[in-house]
């Protein structure tokens, strides 16, 4: 068999970066929640290597990549050492992801949330204040599209997602649109997220837009601000503790 | 020698083949991500094929492959079968990315993603105000007495005094306990800490003024006043923005 150049060269390589990226996400799994604790030092090259089953050089590799995530300090001698969390970079997608599956103990997603929250509220604001009749027509689609899948609940959640992505994307603030798309995403992904399903949260859901929509066509900026921050995180709430009569807000 | 014993060699010998190629493929990422930014490569369009890359940056195909894969981390490009490298559409990129931000702020004059960046940095920090002024204890509060304190002897001095601004701002944040909000608010800060246009002329008056929304945050959260440490913080950055940032384009996004 004759084999391309290049795929001599490649395999090894690959391998890896899929075994690095693997001890990557253990440790920083470890760190993240506290069984590496702040402060400490990682066992040496050796031992990890061994108790990973990869290469001195994969261990090497990794505990720069933490490093690149603020996740550790290397220093010569003294070896690699556990950073303060608060030099932690949270948005980087492993350590978020991580952060995300520990939320029962973290509280990340409640911290998450706020920020969504915020941001979108300032969006559906900015929307507000400019709308053009078209733009205005392509929110009010949105809800009717959601309206119309009320009895398919998986359609209805997409129908929900393209509500939200609508408005930021109408929002004109780029950078506020790709941050919350990010946390957004990454909340998607956890089932802890979506919660509990609880009685009429369709029909609330729509309610609750239905408020945003209709500030956004009288153009009522401080409104639609507040309708988009009180939905999402009340619909956060009662995802998470079930529907009470008087949340708590935060 | 053949190519499983060039493997073995390479992994012998980590830090001298390793080091080179990774800092090029770093140079020649932060090429691309301004080309593909600066609308050179528009979303839709393929990137230059490997071998044309290669000729043109002159390095090995192992540096261009590096590079394309960091591009895709930063969600710039998508490598589909048949197809090659595809730029995506800007909604994609990670503009928390150092050379995505960068790019994009030096690119159609910067002013326009600076509007937007404190648009929304001064919400998430007046929320983490009104967190901070219930939840403060009183060591919260003498460190941003004390900071801003410190930084009235500053004024004159406007790099002491920028560094003393931060650490303000980072003890309310920290106050607060979101995390998340904070790195939002520190990596956007980070990619434009040392951008001149959003950190304005280094004057006496502006430190003076800009100590004074302080000074108003710090009395706020001391008094446990949620609304009015979130609104203090709201003015203190749209005011300091403001006279910062000069009159191209226009500012109407930043009033409310």
């Amino acid at each position: 068999m004759t084999a391309q150049p290049d795929a001599f060269k490649l395999p090894p390589r690959r391998r890896a970066e899929r075994l690095s990226v693997a001890v990557v996400t253990e440790l920083v799994e470890l760190i993240v929640t506290g069984q590496l604790a702040e402060g400490q030092l990682l066992p040496p090259e050796g031992p990890l290597s061994e108790h990973f089953g990869v290469s001195r050089t994969v261990i090497r590799e990794s505990a720069k990549r933490l490093e690149e995530k603020g996740l550790v300090i290397i220093s010569q001698g003294r070896g690699t050492q556990v950073a303060r969390s608060g030099s932690w970079n949270m948005l980087d997608p492993i350590v978020l992801s991580a952060l995300i599956d520990n939320d029962e103990s973290l509280g990340v997603l409640d911290e998450l949330t706020v920020v969504r929250g915020n941001l979108e509220a300032a969006m559906a604001g900015a929307l507000a204040a400019h709308r053009t009749a078209e733009e205005l027509t392509r929110v009010e689609h949105a809800l009717q599209v959601m309206r119309d899948m009320q009895h398919e609940s998986d359609s209805f959640r997409q129908a929900d997602v393209v509500f939200h992505l609508t408005v930021m994307e109408l929002s004109r603030n780029r950078l506020a649109e790709n941050i919350t798309k990010r946390l957004y995403r990454r909340a998607l992904e956890s089932t802890r997220y979506h919660g509990m399903g609880y009685e009429g949260a369709f029909s609330s859901t729509i309610d609750q837009h239905a408020v945003v929509v209709d500030a956004i066509a009288r153009q009522d900026v401080a409104a639609a601000e507040q309708a988009m921050r009180d939905h999402i995180i009340g619909s956060w709430q009662q995802r998470r503790f079930g529907p009470s009569p008087d949340g708590e807000k935060r | 020698m053949t190519e499983s014993e060039n493997a073995a060699v390479s992994r012998l010998f980590p830090p001298a083949r390793h080091r080179r190629p990774a800092n090029l493929a770093r140079a020649i990422t932060a090429e691309l991500v301004e080309r593909i930014v600066r609308g050179v490569h528009p979303p839709g369009s393929s990137l230059p094929p490997e071998p044309l890359l290669v000729d043109g940056f002159g390095v090995s195909r192992t540096v261009v492959r590096e590079a394309v894969k960091l591009l895709q981390e930063k969600g710039l490009v998508q490598v589909r079968q048949g197809a090659g490298t595809v730029v995506t559409p800007p909604a994609m990129w990670d503009m928390l990315d150092e050379l995505v931000l960068g790019a994009t702020i030096t690119e159609d004059d910067g002013v326009m993603v600076l509007d937007d960046l404190v648009v929304t940095r001064r919400l998430l920090e007046a929320d983490m105000a009104n967190v901070a002024a219930r939840v403060a204890g009183a060591e919260a509060v003498e460190q941003l007495r004390a900071l801003v304190g410190r930084m009235d002897d500053l004024v004159g001095d406007h790099v002491a005094y920028a560094e003393q601004d931060r650490a303000f701002h980072d003890t309310i944040m920290r106050t607060s306990g979101n995390r998340i909000a904070r790195a939002v608010v520190r990596s956007l800060e980070s990619q434009v800490v040392n951008t001149a246009r959003y950190l304005g002329r280094p004057e006496r008056a502006l430190c003076v003024a800009s100590n004074q929304g302080h000074r108003r945050i710090y009395e706020r959260i001391a008094a446990g006043d949620p609304a009015g440490a979130a609104e203090a913080m709201f003015t203190h950055i749209t005011d300091a923005w403001l006279v910062r940032r000069g009159g191209a384009g226009d500012p109407a996004r930043l009033r409310r």
